[in-house]
């Protein structure tokens, strides 16, 4: 079965941005010209998704707003004779952007269990649009549909990090690895240092059954006292098949200021039109000055 | 004439040749001062170096580039030059990596316009050239100073290999037409007046404003550093003593002391009576780990002691510092 739903929960309070956010939604915050949200929902279009489905909070209703007609700015710029192309890719066909509220912050788990009823009984995706991952020919998610049509069942994104770095992330305990493919035995959150079974991170997509929301409605609080997605997923290994998919391409950490500052650099210095400015620029800003020693 | 046919300097708004052209205009001598004014390095100081000449009714200015054979050879001709002090170039390793080219052009098409100049000129007695301790490459300290005979032919940056390449052509010039020459190994000069690009300057301008200064080589270079008034009572000495016709000498000048970057460094911020942070960094590519002159050559033959030593130079050098740039004490 295709898969035609795609679940971003965005109903985190971005508090690592204060006070970037105390009005906007952290995942409106924009790198280089596009609001991150905005490439998760790219990124789901690529993959062949239809319906958007936006686990929100309080205070995030301008990510509704940008998925809807701007119909003032449209007629003025129409007015002007000015193109609209800037705004291609934002309006979503009508029925297709869904919103549904998390009233209590209880954790992954229970974000994507409040979309139970609009997902139905059928798989679906999940991004999570803190993580931004630029695939190499094309976007996560679709590399992952590709892979899913040929295996069906469970799929999680998994991203090789640096040994050293595992003990930050929940890794794969792998079974048999094919290509891009790597079974999966198990799930390990944060191993200690020099215990992880692989240095594949899971950078937050995933392809899942409907089984989960099951999982997740039973599912007592985990770690911090919240309902942990992993947890439900890890009940599912062995029951189902569960595959990770090699992600080609780079992965920035929007969550934190740094993996943020880096994304908006990284691909600003990537823009034809300001690319090769920034980068000059940048030289010069960073080249320390040298002296002559004779 | 007073004082005879005039004395040729290029360079002369730069360091040295304003500090040779001083010294020779003290003491009587003609002076015709060629410069090109080049934007490299500070246009502002050497305007302030030449404002210091230009009093002078024994000196004569001519904006011109050295690498313009006919101007030379006009300027040589018609002023009746017979010693040409050849100092004009693009000085400096960092430079010659950032502008090879007109690196070249200074300091190899400039040094072969020099000597067809003087090759040409009527009566001719003696071109002295600055050469640099750069040409002896990237050689341990040893336990010696660098001796004139030593092997001189792996340089590590194109501006040592342009400085050698200069010493070769002079060599030429010497056996095809008898020109005498003097050519000059200075190793790192520094003084009042001195050029900015240079480490003692650099670290002085950001120690003076409180900020961090990157120390290259992790601090574990050596050189030997020599005092601009040491460095022109040798250029003059040497100058006077003309060598024979078909003559081309090479000469060290230097203290004859290595000191290392780090001691050079404590010593100026003890001039400076402030320090200042400090970031370790690896080599520059093209710096060489060390230098040390053996002078002995240049003291056969001109008596040349060096007087200032590093403590007393760097103090010189911080007093003109905070008059020239008004920085209080
Ligand atoms: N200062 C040192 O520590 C040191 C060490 C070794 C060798 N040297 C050599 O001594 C000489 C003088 O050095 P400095 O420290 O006084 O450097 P400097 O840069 O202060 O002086 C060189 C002068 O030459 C002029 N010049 C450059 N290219 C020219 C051209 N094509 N035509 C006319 N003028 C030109 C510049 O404008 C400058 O005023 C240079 O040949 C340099 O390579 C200096």
């Amino acid at each position: 079965m295709t898969i035609r739903k795609t679940i971003f929960p965005v109903a985190g309070l971005g508090t690592r941005f204060l006070p970037a956010t105390k009005a906007v939604p952290k995942e409106m915050l924009p790198v280089v010209d596009r609001p991150l949200i905005q490439y998760a929902v790219d990124e789901a279009l690529e993959a062949g998704v239809e319906t958007m489905i936006f686990v929100t909070g309080r205070n995030k209703s301008a990510i509704e707003d940008h998925f809807d007609m701007a119909y003032e700015l449209e007629r003025i710029q129409a007015d002007r004779g000015k193109s609209l192309a800037a705004l291609e890719g934002t309006r979503l066909t009508p029925g297709n952007a869904i919103f549904v509220r998390q009233q209590e912050p209880r954790g992954l788990g229970h974000a994507i269990w409040c979309a139970r009823d609009i997902v139905g009984d059928e798989p679906f995706a999940i991004i999570l649009p803190d993580e931004l991952l630029i695939g190499r020919q094309h976007g996560c998610l679709a590399q992952m549909v590709a892979q899913y049509d040929k295996v069906g069942g469970n799929l999680v994104c998994a991203l090789e990090v640096q040994p050293e770095e595992t003990h930050n992330y929940g890794v794969i305990d792998p079974g048999r690895r094919d290509g891009v493919l790597t079974e999966v035995k198990g799930l390990v959150e944060k191993p200690a240092r020099g215990s992880a079974p692989s240095n594949l991170m899971l950078p937050g997509r995933y392809i899942l059954q409907p089984e989960v929301m099951a999982l997740l409605a039973t599912q007592e609080a985990g770690a911090g006292g919240e309902v942990q997605l992993t947890d439900a997923m890890a009940r599912l290994i062995g029951k189902q098949p569960f595959h990770g998919v090699t992600f080609d391409g780079e992965r920035f950490d929007c969550g934190s200021k740094l993996g943020f500052a880096q994304a908006n650099f990284a691909l600003a210095a990537r823009d034809p039109a300001m690319g090769e400015d920034l980068k000059a620029w940048a030289k010069a800003l960073l080249a320390t000055e040298r002296v002559n020693m004779l | 004439m007073i004082g005879g046919p005039p004395i040729l300097i290029t360079g002369a708004a730069g360091f040295i040749g304003h500090a040779t052209a001083q010294r020779l205009l003290a003491r009587g001598d003609q002076v015709i001062g060629v410069d090109n004014l080049d934007d490299h390095g500070d246009p502002a100081l050497k305007a302030a170096r030449l404002a210091t000449l230009d009093g002078h009714a024994a000196f004569h200015f001519v904006k011109a580039d050295v690498a313009e054979p006919e101007g030379m050879a006009r300027l040589v001709h018609d002023h009746d030059v017979r010693r040409v002090v050849h100092l004009a170039a693009q000085a400096g390793v960092r430079h010659s990596i950032t502008t090879p080219f007109a690196c070249e052009r200074s300091n190899v098409g400039g040094h072969l316009a020099v000597l067809e100049a003087c090759r040409q000129a009527q009566t001719f007695e003696h071109l002295l050239y600055a050469s640099s301790s750069a040409v002896y490459g990237d050689r341990p300290l040893g336990s010696a100073g660098f001796r004139e005979d030593d092997p001189a032919d792996t340089p590590v940056s194109l501006y040592a290999a342009t400085k050698r390449a200069a010493e070769l052509m002079s060599h030429s010039y010497a056996a095809l037409h008898g020109l005498p020459q003097t050519g000059l190994r200075f190793f790192t000069v520094y003084g009042p007046w001195g050029r900015p690009d240079m480490a003692y300057f650099h670290f002085t301008r950001l120690t003076l404003a409180g900020e961090a200064i990157d120390i290259y080589g992790n601090g574990a270079m050596t050189r030997d550093f020599t005092y601009i008034d040491d460095v022109v009572t040798g250029i003059v000495g040497a100058l006077d003593r003309a060598p024979a016709r078909g003559e081309h000498r090479i000469l060290n000048i230097g203290e004859g002391r290595p000191e290392s970057l780090m001691t050079m460094i404590a010593t100026l911020e003890a001039a400076l009576g402030q320090t200042t942070r400090k970031r370790m960094q690896p080599m520059q590519p093209g710096d060489v780990t060390a230098t040390w002159a053996d002078i002995a050559r240049l003291h056969r033959l001109t008596g040349y002691r060096p007087r200032v030593g590093l403590a007393e130079g760097l103090q010189r050098f911080v007093g003109w510092y905070r008059d020239f740039y008004g920085v209080a004490a």
